[in-house]
Protein backbone atom coordinates (compact mmCIF):
# COMPACT_ATOMS: atom_id res chain seq x y z
CA UNK A 1 0.00 0.00 0.00
CA UNK A 2 1.22 3.51 -0.90
CA UNK A 3 1.95 5.93 2.27
CA UNK A 4 0.31 9.26 2.76
CA UNK A 5 0.23 11.65 0.04
CA UNK A 6 1.06 8.30 -2.31
CA UNK A 7 -1.05 6.34 -4.73
CA UNK A 8 -0.53 3.15 -6.44
CA UNK A 9 -1.73 2.66 -9.81
CA UNK A 10 -2.21 -0.83 -11.62
CA UNK A 11 -2.31 -0.94 -15.34
CA UNK A 12 -3.99 -3.83 -16.91
CA UNK A 13 -0.95 -6.37 -17.06
CA UNK A 14 -0.57 -6.16 -13.07
CA UNK A 15 2.29 -3.77 -13.12
CA UNK A 16 1.81 -1.22 -9.60
CA UNK A 17 3.76 2.01 -10.05
CA UNK A 18 3.27 4.25 -6.65
CA UNK A 19 2.63 8.36 -7.75
CA UNK A 20 2.88 10.89 -5.78
CA UNK A 21 -0.86 12.27 -5.55
CA UNK A 22 0.02 15.41 -7.21
CA UNK A 23 1.07 13.36 -10.26
CA UNK A 24 -1.44 11.35 -10.50
CA UNK A 25 -4.50 13.53 -10.44
CA UNK A 26 -3.02 15.55 -13.16
CA UNK A 27 -5.50 12.98 -14.68
CA UNK A 28 -9.14 14.59 -14.58
CA UNK A 29 -10.27 10.75 -14.07
CA UNK A 30 -8.11 9.99 -11.45
CA UNK A 31 -8.95 13.19 -9.45
CA UNK A 32 -12.24 12.36 -9.89
CA UNK A 33 -12.27 8.55 -8.33
CA UNK A 34 -9.98 9.72 -5.52
CA UNK A 35 -12.17 12.88 -4.55
CA UNK A 36 -15.37 10.93 -4.74
CA UNK A 37 -14.06 7.62 -3.34
CA UNK A 38 -11.56 7.56 -0.34
CA UNK A 39 -10.52 4.31 -1.07
CA UNK A 40 -9.02 4.34 -3.96
CA UNK A 41 -6.79 6.62 -2.45
CA UNK A 42 -5.66 4.25 0.36
CA UNK A 43 -5.78 0.95 -1.68
CA UNK A 44 -5.08 0.67 -5.17
CA UNK A 45 -6.48 1.96 -8.52
CA UNK A 46 -6.76 -0.01 -11.61
CA UNK A 47 -5.72 1.86 -14.81
CA UNK A 48 -8.37 -0.54 -17.32
CA UNK A 49 -6.89 -0.79 -20.87
CA UNK A 50 -3.57 1.04 -20.02
CA UNK A 51 -0.51 -1.68 -19.64
CA UNK A 52 2.75 -0.86 -17.61
CA UNK A 53 4.92 0.39 -20.48
CA UNK A 54 2.35 3.53 -21.31
CA UNK A 55 1.16 3.75 -18.03
CA UNK A 56 4.68 4.81 -17.27
CA UNK A 57 5.56 6.95 -19.94
CA UNK A 58 2.19 9.00 -18.37
CA UNK A 59 3.75 8.93 -15.48
CA UNK A 60 6.81 10.16 -16.81
CA UNK A 61 4.82 13.01 -18.27
CA UNK A 62 2.39 13.89 -15.34
CA UNK A 63 5.40 14.10 -13.16
CA UNK A 64 7.49 16.50 -14.67
CA UNK A 65 4.38 19.01 -15.52
CA UNK A 66 3.49 18.51 -11.91
CA UNK A 67 7.02 19.33 -10.58
CA UNK A 68 7.15 22.42 -13.00
CA UNK A 69 3.12 23.38 -12.37
CA UNK A 70 4.38 23.31 -8.42
CA UNK A 71 7.83 25.45 -8.97
CA UNK A 72 8.50 27.11 -12.31
CA UNK A 73 12.42 28.20 -10.79
CA UNK A 74 13.34 24.07 -11.27
CA UNK A 75 11.91 23.38 -14.17
CA UNK A 76 11.39 26.63 -16.17
CA UNK A 77 8.74 26.81 -19.49
CA UNK A 78 11.63 26.10 -21.75
CA UNK A 79 12.66 23.25 -19.85
CA UNK A 80 9.31 22.03 -20.36
CA UNK A 81 9.11 22.66 -24.32
CA UNK A 82 12.40 20.65 -24.27
CA UNK A 83 10.98 17.93 -22.39
CA UNK A 84 8.06 17.59 -24.16
CA UNK A 85 8.89 18.21 -28.17
CA UNK A 86 11.88 14.78 -26.86
CA UNK A 87 8.78 13.15 -25.56
CA UNK A 88 6.66 13.31 -28.87
CA UNK A 89 9.57 12.44 -30.65
CA UNK A 90 10.86 9.35 -29.39
CA UNK A 91 7.50 7.54 -29.48
CA UNK A 92 7.12 4.90 -32.31
CA UNK A 93 3.52 5.14 -34.20
CA UNK A 94 2.01 2.17 -31.74
CA UNK A 95 2.90 4.06 -28.98
CA UNK A 96 1.89 7.08 -29.68
CA UNK A 97 -1.86 6.13 -30.65
CA UNK A 98 -1.64 4.15 -27.55
CA UNK A 99 -0.91 7.18 -25.36
CA UNK A 100 -3.46 8.98 -27.22
CA UNK A 101 -5.92 6.85 -26.27
CA UNK A 102 -5.11 6.39 -22.70
CA UNK A 103 -4.44 10.21 -22.33
CA UNK A 104 -8.01 10.87 -23.43
CA UNK A 105 -9.33 8.07 -21.29
CA UNK A 106 -7.71 9.44 -18.43
CA UNK A 107 -8.53 13.05 -19.08
CA UNK A 108 -5.12 14.09 -19.12
CA UNK A 109 -5.98 17.22 -21.32
CA UNK A 110 -2.30 19.22 -21.63
CA UNK A 111 -1.13 15.68 -22.80
CA UNK A 112 -3.33 14.74 -25.57
CA UNK A 113 -3.22 18.03 -26.98
CA UNK A 114 0.74 17.86 -27.17
CA UNK A 115 -0.03 14.18 -28.89
CA UNK A 116 -3.10 15.80 -31.14
CA UNK A 117 -0.52 18.58 -32.36
CA UNK A 118 2.61 16.12 -32.79
CA UNK A 119 0.27 14.22 -35.15
CA UNK A 120 -1.05 17.28 -37.19
CA UNK A 121 2.35 18.69 -37.32
CA UNK A 122 3.00 15.25 -39.01
CA UNK A 123 0.39 15.87 -41.42
CA UNK A 124 0.62 19.14 -42.55
CA UNK A 125 2.39 19.92 -45.87
CA UNK A 126 2.70 16.00 -46.93
CA UNK A 127 0.60 14.30 -49.56
CA UNK A 128 -2.64 12.18 -48.73
CA UNK A 129 -0.30 9.09 -50.09
CA UNK A 130 2.93 9.52 -47.95
CA UNK A 131 0.83 10.64 -44.54
CA UNK A 132 -1.31 7.06 -45.29
CA UNK A 133 2.49 5.13 -45.49
CA UNK A 134 3.34 7.17 -42.27
CA UNK A 135 0.48 6.22 -39.94
CA UNK A 136 -0.52 2.82 -41.71
CA UNK A 137 -3.79 4.32 -42.75
CA UNK A 138 -5.98 2.17 -45.23
CA UNK A 139 -7.08 3.75 -47.92
CA UNK A 140 -10.57 2.31 -47.90
CA UNK A 141 -12.28 4.61 -50.71
CA UNK A 142 -12.87 3.23 -54.31
CA UNK A 143 -11.67 5.43 -56.98
CA UNK A 144 -15.24 6.83 -57.36
CA UNK A 145 -15.22 7.57 -53.89
CA UNK A 146 -11.81 9.39 -54.01
CA UNK A 147 -12.83 11.42 -57.34
CA UNK A 148 -15.67 12.62 -55.70
CA UNK A 149 -14.21 13.98 -52.37
CA UNK A 150 -11.58 15.95 -54.71
CA UNK A 151 -13.95 17.03 -57.08
CA UNK A 152 -15.98 18.69 -54.19
CA UNK A 153 -12.79 20.27 -52.83
CA UNK A 154 -10.49 21.27 -55.74
CA UNK A 155 -9.05 24.07 -54.07
CA UNK A 156 -7.71 21.72 -51.19
CA UNK A 157 -5.82 19.35 -53.00
CA UNK B 1 9.64 10.03 -34.79
CA UNK B 2 10.87 6.65 -33.86
CA UNK B 3 10.60 4.00 -36.36
CA UNK B 4 7.90 1.74 -35.78
CA UNK B 5 9.24 -1.38 -34.12
CA UNK B 6 8.18 -3.44 -36.89
CA UNK B 7 4.97 -4.25 -36.30
CA UNK B 8 2.32 -5.28 -39.37
CA UNK B 9 -0.19 -4.35 -37.63
CA UNK B 10 -2.26 -1.38 -38.83
CA UNK B 11 -3.28 0.87 -35.52
CA UNK B 12 -6.86 2.64 -35.77
CA UNK B 13 -8.01 5.86 -33.95
CA UNK B 14 -11.02 6.65 -32.47
CA UNK B 15 -13.11 9.06 -34.92
CA UNK B 16 -13.12 11.17 -31.43
CA UNK B 17 -9.54 11.46 -31.60
CA UNK B 18 -9.15 12.34 -35.53
CA UNK B 19 -11.88 15.34 -34.73
CA UNK B 20 -9.40 16.79 -32.28
CA UNK B 21 -6.55 16.29 -34.19
CA UNK B 22 -7.81 17.63 -37.22
CA UNK B 23 -8.68 21.10 -34.56
CA UNK B 24 -5.09 21.32 -35.28
CA UNK B 25 -4.68 21.59 -38.45
CA UNK B 26 -6.18 24.85 -41.10
CA UNK B 27 -9.04 24.31 -42.81
CA UNK B 28 -7.26 23.53 -46.05
CA UNK B 29 -5.10 20.44 -44.62
CA UNK B 30 -7.80 19.16 -42.76
CA UNK B 31 -9.62 19.18 -46.12
CA UNK B 32 -6.74 17.57 -47.15
CA UNK B 33 -6.53 14.80 -44.71
CA UNK B 34 -10.24 13.90 -45.42
CA UNK B 35 -9.07 11.72 -48.04
CA UNK B 36 -6.74 9.24 -46.43
CA UNK B 37 -9.53 7.08 -45.27
CA UNK B 38 -13.52 6.61 -44.56
CA UNK B 39 -12.83 6.98 -40.66
CA UNK B 40 -10.95 10.40 -41.21
CA UNK B 41 -13.73 11.61 -44.04
CA UNK B 42 -16.25 11.31 -41.28
CA UNK B 43 -14.86 12.73 -38.45
CA UNK B 44 -14.21 15.68 -41.02
CA UNK B 45 -17.82 15.84 -42.03
CA UNK B 46 -18.58 17.31 -38.53
CA UNK B 47 -15.10 18.77 -37.75
CA UNK B 48 -14.62 22.03 -34.93
CA UNK B 49 -13.72 24.93 -37.44
CA UNK B 50 -15.77 25.91 -40.89
CA UNK B 51 -14.51 28.24 -43.34
CA UNK B 52 -16.54 30.01 -45.60
CA UNK B 53 -14.99 32.28 -47.82
CA UNK B 54 -16.50 34.35 -51.26
CA UNK B 55 -12.41 34.48 -51.88
CA UNK B 56 -11.50 30.89 -52.46
CA UNK B 57 -14.87 29.97 -54.81
CA UNK B 58 -13.52 33.15 -56.52
CA UNK B 59 -10.09 32.25 -57.12
CA UNK B 60 -11.65 28.99 -58.31
CA UNK B 61 -13.97 30.49 -60.69
CA UNK B 62 -10.70 32.90 -62.15
CA UNK B 63 -8.84 29.83 -63.16
CA UNK B 64 -11.97 28.40 -64.71
CA UNK B 65 -12.40 31.37 -66.74
CA UNK B 66 -8.92 32.71 -66.99
CA UNK B 67 -8.57 36.14 -64.88
CA UNK B 68 -6.55 37.43 -62.32
CA UNK B 69 -8.67 39.90 -60.26
CA UNK B 70 -11.93 38.62 -58.38
CA UNK B 71 -13.36 42.70 -59.10
CA UNK B 72 -12.72 41.78 -62.92
CA UNK B 73 -15.16 38.65 -62.58
CA UNK B 74 -18.80 39.26 -64.49
CA UNK B 75 -21.97 39.44 -63.13
CA UNK B 76 -22.65 35.73 -63.88
CA UNK B 77 -19.68 34.78 -62.52
CA UNK B 78 -20.60 36.50 -59.42
CA UNK B 79 -23.81 34.73 -59.28
CA UNK B 80 -22.14 31.27 -59.96
CA UNK B 81 -19.99 31.92 -56.87
CA UNK B 82 -23.04 32.89 -54.12
CA UNK B 83 -24.63 30.07 -55.53
CA UNK B 84 -22.01 27.44 -55.05
CA UNK B 85 -20.82 28.96 -51.78
CA UNK B 86 -24.92 28.99 -50.87
CA UNK B 87 -24.65 25.39 -51.82
CA UNK B 88 -21.20 24.64 -49.62
CA UNK B 89 -23.43 25.91 -46.71
CA UNK B 90 -26.28 24.60 -46.59
CA UNK B 91 -24.33 20.67 -47.47
CA UNK B 92 -21.53 21.32 -45.00
CA UNK B 93 -24.10 22.24 -42.50
CA UNK B 94 -26.15 19.35 -42.83
CA UNK B 95 -24.28 16.41 -40.91
CA UNK B 96 -23.83 18.78 -37.69
CA UNK B 97 -27.71 18.61 -37.35
CA UNK B 98 -27.93 15.00 -38.56
CA UNK B 99 -25.11 14.12 -35.49
CA UNK B 100 -26.25 16.58 -33.25
CA UNK B 101 -22.82 17.84 -32.80
CA UNK B 102 -21.73 21.58 -32.62
CA UNK B 103 -19.31 23.68 -34.65
CA UNK B 104 -17.00 25.27 -32.41
CA UNK B 105 -15.77 28.04 -34.92
CA UNK B 106 -17.29 29.74 -37.93
CA UNK B 107 -15.08 31.79 -40.20
CA UNK B 108 -17.30 33.65 -42.80
CA UNK B 109 -15.31 35.97 -45.02
CA UNK B 110 -17.07 37.20 -48.34
CA UNK B 111 -14.55 39.91 -50.17
CA UNK B 112 -15.13 42.93 -52.47
CA UNK B 113 -17.31 41.42 -54.67
CA UNK B 114 -20.25 41.51 -52.64
CA UNK B 115 -24.08 42.93 -52.99
CA UNK B 116 -27.39 43.10 -51.13
CA UNK B 117 -27.96 40.15 -52.93
CA UNK B 118 -25.54 38.23 -50.75
CA UNK B 119 -27.92 38.87 -47.64
CA UNK B 120 -29.52 35.86 -47.34
CA UNK B 121 -26.52 33.65 -48.12
CA UNK B 122 -25.16 35.46 -45.09
CA UNK B 123 -28.56 34.98 -43.19
CA UNK B 124 -28.82 31.42 -43.96
CA UNK B 125 -24.95 30.82 -42.72
CA UNK B 126 -25.24 32.58 -39.00
CA UNK B 127 -28.71 30.88 -38.58
CA UNK B 128 -27.10 27.57 -39.51
CA UNK B 129 -24.11 28.50 -36.83
CA UNK B 130 -26.00 29.28 -34.51
CA UNK B 131 -28.69 26.63 -35.02
CA UNK B 132 -25.52 24.39 -34.27
CA UNK B 133 -24.26 25.55 -31.52
CA UNK B 134 -20.84 27.69 -32.78
CA UNK B 135 -18.98 28.81 -30.08
CA UNK B 136 -16.62 31.28 -31.78
CA UNK B 137 -17.79 32.94 -34.74
CA UNK B 138 -15.71 35.18 -37.19
CA UNK B 139 -17.68 37.52 -39.22
CA UNK B 140 -16.26 39.59 -42.15
CA UNK B 141 -18.44 40.86 -44.85
CA UNK B 142 -17.96 44.10 -46.03
CA UNK B 143 -21.11 46.81 -45.61
CA UNK B 144 -23.38 43.82 -44.84
CA UNK B 145 -25.68 43.72 -41.28
CA UNK B 146 -24.63 42.15 -38.98
CA UNK B 147 -27.63 39.14 -38.50
CA UNK B 148 -29.51 39.56 -35.68
CA UNK B 149 -29.89 35.68 -34.91
CA UNK B 150 -25.85 36.18 -33.41
CA UNK B 151 -27.39 38.51 -30.58
CA UNK B 152 -29.57 35.26 -29.53
CA UNK B 153 -27.05 32.31 -29.81
CA UNK B 154 -26.94 30.74 -26.19
CA UNK B 155 -23.98 29.27 -27.29
CA UNK B 156 -21.68 32.01 -28.38
CA UNK B 157 -18.59 32.53 -26.47
CA UNK B 158 -16.19 34.65 -29.28
CA UNK B 159 -17.64 36.80 -31.83
CA UNK B 160 -15.47 38.98 -34.08
CA UNK B 161 -16.88 40.97 -36.77
CA UNK B 162 -14.46 43.40 -38.93
CA UNK B 163 -15.74 45.21 -42.10
CA UNK B 164 -19.86 44.60 -41.43
CA UNK B 165 -22.36 46.95 -39.99
CA UNK B 166 -23.72 46.27 -36.44
CA UNK B 167 -27.23 47.52 -36.19
CA UNK B 168 -28.73 48.77 -33.33
CA UNK B 169 -31.17 46.64 -31.23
Amino acid sequence: MASKGNLTLKSCNGKEFIVEEKVAVMSTTIKNMVDVDDSFAQGVIPIIGVDGKILAKLIEYCKEHAEADEDEEVKSEEYLKKFDEKFVDELNLNDLYDLLKASNYLEITKLLNLLCQKVASMIKGKKPEEIRRIFNIKNDFTPEEEEEINRQNPWAF
Amino acid sequence: MAESSGNCTAPELPRHLIHHILSFLSSRESTKASILSKAWFWAWQTRPELEFNSDICASKKLKQVGGIWAFSLSEIHKNEIYEELFEQIKKTLKPYSRQGICVDTVNLEIGEIVDSQWNPLVQKCAKGAVKNGVRNLHFSIPKCDLPEIVFRAKSLVDLSVSWANIPRL
